[in-house]
């Protein structure tokens, strides 16, 4: 007999077997097959006929169904809150899994936006400029040695000759970095960026003036222009213009602007002068105008638009060779945006660091997305049944992927809000590591965004992957378990897991190899004692009163000896070229050089090879040389001894002695000739303390000073220190990588203990029966964590020869480096071992007590 | 018989402008559907309900539930301020396309 009700029923499930529908549209539905019933009865139909043809006039199931999901496609708000609510009961039900997942993406999340963050600052560098993309540093490529050399210093009438023969350039300008000691009533101060620079300066780059015409102040010979922070720390609120400032007690310049300089740029200057006014310095305005040897200003240029630089380099090629015929020279044009990542020949040298850099943020993010995905196909098992029944009451394929996804992307942005409070925590010591003030600023789009992004990217990527997989399960068997097999993925896990500590492992070799490098140049013998040096900047007036300051300081118990010299040996950079004696006319060696006077070898504990340091005994020293050995190796001349030699154009002299080769430069470069000379200009005053605590020997040193020139600021530091800078880089480097490299193997094993505690309660009753059967404690323990170790064992195989072809890449920067030793794989092989020993024997420990009946009881 | 195309791009109209009349249910509506058109306009009956639910979504119709005198509870729809606006937007475009055809096609010759 026909069963209307149940008819009705039926066909309300046929409808739900192709979509779900929201509220109510079934049961609209169900009105309309009832109305046509009714019609059809009163026009006289049987009850299943009548039925039948309502139906049919309905419309078939999957038609409608069709239509109705192609509207909820357009994604309802209700849906997605829908989603949300389930998602977030879901996390409640799980807390375990769940902070697993939010902590590790979370941390990944923190790591990876500093890191970028990071990155961002470093790239930002000088761009603020208006028309930037037509700004550039000029390079003088000097040809003459078997290898270029690149220079950013150039001769004086290089920017004259450019802005005056060539129409494509708008602007040139140069600058020359000085410093001085500048007084302002009774306010002075050691100013150690002080620029000499065209007024074409402010044409080209965009300081935004603060306080009248940059541009126009420097148009004065006697005027300066200051940034906003030295006026300040010279004026307090006051208004600057029209001040009078003294340098060196020698000029008067009267302050004509103010301008603001952002901290992202390398032209980090504090005061502007006009460089003209060189000449009240006593550089001739005949030297600036045609001395086309001596290499002394950074010069910069702006192409006018449509200006074509490589054009341009060809065009000047034959500029500095008509003025130097000897000398084969031409014009590099380097982007102003490269200058700041880019070395002078266009080596990547910071930016290398920042793709490093870039990339350890993705493999963290990288490794936290694992987590979570390992963590979700692993408990797949156990969501079958809610995914079959989902099917079953109508749950299409798509929605579920949907439902996942959103899951997924919520936990992502909780982990994102743990992320900011973590980025907050972290900015202060992040910032003292890598040396940078950087700054998180919530209401910035850019951060913002980039933030929501790789949050968004990662819950789809962390999601994806699980809701193929389980939305692909057939409802059926899901239900009744048989199909969904806990080894789901279980290949794809183990992959994944191998992949995460592969890459911590490598990571953490790259941290022992970064940090024995420091360590070995750091500790390396240089060829002169660096400890116990202080020394000063002679300035103004001081600057002859070398020689009183050295008495003074020699006569004091603290001190062992004192020396005068233009530079510090870190800071010996310039080369020239030479001529000697029997010199083989192919023979062009680039000699570095420092003016230093007689007793500088004995201060620096420098070592004599052969013949004799400069004597007071002996006058005509002053007109000696001394080299070193690396110099007396490249001359080809069978006994420099005696040899005599011309330095830079100048006087002709003998080399009386050769000096052990010490390094002074970053170990990055090999020692190169050098020669030292008594002649000339010395700016440092260097005195070598007794050892042990510099507190007295520097106030003794501030009396002397005071002593000698009352009134001038005294400013000190120490030469190791100065080498310590050296290796700032490669310091941060090795910081910013070893903590890195921590936070992979932290997160790689927050997914373990997650691993583990599945693992675990997996094999409850394989345990169980095990120990039923008689097996112990510790063999249990170690069936457990065997299963794990083996993928940590391997995923050191894996990341070793990766970790030392990549090592060893790195080191050949360096000309003096360390060698790869078995203890750094061993150590990060070790570590990671432990570690991840440590993270699953909890839970190892925990089944492998527990009484087997508790978990045999549980069918 | 009339082309899914054609089906597609009337049906909006249509249901708005029966909707004109007044508040309606599914059930009456397809009936009148089917009166007007005499019966050129064939549709599965069940395929105007995702369009209400869409034209819902898109705020050209509100809905409510409304219990008829025999007991059975029927879903409403009128047309809202946006759908009236929607609507003569619509009007406005078919009675350009009418016009049109009307002056291509003149009327057929007739045999006195």
């Amino acid at each position: 007999m026909f069963n209307l009700e149940k008819a009705i029923l039926e066909w309300r499930r046929s409808f739900r077997r192709f979509a779900s529908y929201e509220e109510g549209v079934l049961a609209e539905l169900e009105t309309h097959l009832r109305d046509e019933f009714g019609r059809l009865k009163r026009a006289g139909a049987g009850d299943e006929e009548a039925f039948a043809a309502a139906a049919l006039a309905v419309g078939r199931p999957e038609a409608v169904g069709a239509e109705y999901s192609k509207s909820a496609a357009r994604c309802s708000p209700l849906l997605i809150v829908s989603h949300v609510k389930v998602a977030l009961r879901k996390a409640r039900r799980r807390k375990g899994t769940s902070l697993i997942n939010i902590l590790g993406l979370a941390v990944g999340m923190a790591a990876c936006a500093l890191i970028l963050l990071w990155v961002r600052d470093e790239l930002s560098f000088d761009r603020f400029h208006h028309g930037v993309e037509r700004l550039y540093r000029l390079v003088l490529v000097d040809q003459r040695t078997d290898n270029s050399s690149y220079i950013r210093e150039l001769p004086s009438p290089v920017a004259d000759a450019l802005a005056k023969d060539y129409p494509e350039i708008e602007a040139v300008t140069r600058t020359y970095g000085a410093r001085f000691q500048v007084r302002f009533g009774d306010k002075a101060f050691n100013e150690n960026a002080v620029a000499f620079v065209d007024p074409a300066y402010f044409r080209i780059f965009s300081f935004p003036g603060v306080v009248g015409d940059p541009a126009a102040g420097l148009s004065d010979q006697s005027s300066v222009v200051l940034t906003e922070e030295t006026a300040l720390k010279y004026f307090g609120g006051e208004n600057p213009t029209g001040k009078v400032l003294n340098l060196d007690g020698r000029n008067d310049y009267r302050v004509a602007g103010v301008v603001r300089v952002p901290r992202n740029t390398d032209l980090r200057f504090a005061i502007f002068l006009p460089l003209r006014s060189l000449e009240r310095w006593g550089i001739s305005g005949a030297s600036l105008d045609s001395n086309w040897r001596g290499r002394m200003y950074r010069t910069y240029l702006r192409l006018g638009p449509g200006g074509d630089p490589r054009a341009l380099e060809r065009k000047t090629s034959g500029l500095l060779k008509a003025h130097n015929p000897g000398r084969d020279e031409r014009l590099r044009l380097q982007p102003l945006t490269e200058m700041h990542l880019y070395a002078p020949d266009g080596t990547p040298a910071g930016m290398r660091i920042v793709v490093v850099l870039s990339l350890i943020a993705a493999l963290i993010l990288a490794i936290a997305c694992i987590n979570f995905m390992n963590l979700a196909t692993a408990r797949a098992g156990s969501r079958a049944k809610e995914i079959g029944l989902r099917k079953t009451v109508g749950a299409r394929r798509s929605q579920l992927i949907r439902q996942i996804l959103a899951e997924s992307v919520l936990m992502s942005f909780l982990a994102l809000a743990l992320a900011i409070v973590l980025i907050s925590a972290a900015l202060p010591s992040f910032g003292r590591l890598t040396e940078k003030s950087l700054s998180f600023d919530l209401a910035d789009p850019a951060a913002v965004s980039g933030l929501v992004a790789v949050a968004l990217m990662a819950g789809l990527l962390a999601g994806l992957y699980p809701a193929l997989v389980l939305s692909s399960f057939r409802p059926a068997a899901a239900l009744t378990g048989r199909s969904v097999s806990p080894r789901t993925g279980a290949r794809l896990r183990k992959a994944l897991l191998l992949f995460q500590f592969s890459v911590s492992i490598l990571l953490l070799v790259a941290t022992a190899v970064i940090l024995s490098q420091v360590r070995y140049i750091q500790s390396r013998k240089i060829g002169f004692d660096r400890e116990n040096l202080i020394y000063a900047y002679i300035m103004g007036a001081n600057r002859d009163n070398v020689e009183l300051l050295k008495r003074e300081v020699e006569g004091r118990p603290e001190f062992l000896g004192a020396s005068a010299c233009d530079n510090l040996p870190t800071q010996i950079l310039y080369q020239y070229s030479a001529d000697w004696e029997g010199r083989d006319s192919a023979t062009e060696v680039e000699f570095n050089y420092t003016i230093c006077d007689f007793d500088y070898v004995r201060t620096f504990r420098m070592t004599i090879v052969a013949g004799r340091d400069f004597s007071r005994d002996r006058p005509a020293d002053e007109e000696a040389f001394l080299i070193n050995e690396e110099a007396a190796r490249r001359m080809g001349v069978k006994s420099p001894l005696g040899t005599r030699l011309r330095f830079m154009d100048g006087h002709w002299g003998e080399i009386i002695g050769i000096v052990k080769d010490f390094n002074f430069r970053s170990m990055g470069t090999p020692i190169s000739p050098l020669v030292l000379t008594p002649k000339g200009r010395k700016r440092y005053f260097v005195a070598r303390l007794k050892p042990g605590d510099p507190g007295p020997a520097v106030r003794s040193f501030e009396q002397a000073w005071e002593r000698v020139n009352p009134g001038f600021v005294f400013e000190y530091g120490f030469v190791d220190r100065n080498f310590d800078i050296l290796y700032r880089n490669e310091r941060q480097l090795g910081k910013i990588v070893g903590s890195f490299s921590l936070l992979a193997v932290f997160i790689s094993c927050l997914g373990l203990v997650g691993l583990a505690s599945f693992t675990v309660g997996q094999k409850t009753k394989e345990i169980g029966v095990r120990k039923v059967l008689g097996a112990g404690r510790s063999e249990i323990a170690r069936m457990l964590a065997s299963a794990f170790l083996k993928w940590v064992l391997l995923a050191n195989l894996i990341a070793w020869p990766a970790a030392a072809w990549i090592m060893s890449r790195w080191l050949e920067n360096y000309a003096y480096r360390t060698r790869l030793t078995f203890w750094m794989f061993a150590l990060a092989g070790i570590v990671s071992l432990v570690v991840a020993l440590a993270t699953i024997s909890v839970h190892t420990l925990k089944s492998a007590l527990a009484n087997p009946v508790d978990s045999l009881r549980t069918e | 018989m009339i082309s899914r195309s054609l089906m597609a791009a009337s049906t909006k109209p249509i249901l708005l402008s029966i909707l004109l009349e007044g508040e309606d249910y599914g059930y009456n509506i397809i009936q009148k559907v089917k009166e007007l058109s005499g019966g050129a306009l064939e549709w599965a009956d069940g395929m105007i309900y995702p369009v209400f639910q869409r034209l819902e979504k898109d705020g050209l119709v509100a809905s409510r539930w409304i219990a008829s005198p025999e007991g059975r509870f029927r879903k409403y729809y009128r047309i809202t301020a946006q759908g009236h606006a929607e609507l003569s937007e619509e009007m406005a475009q078919w009675r350009a396309v009418v016009a049109a055809m009307g002056k291509l096609w003149r009327p057929l010759p007739t045999l006195d």
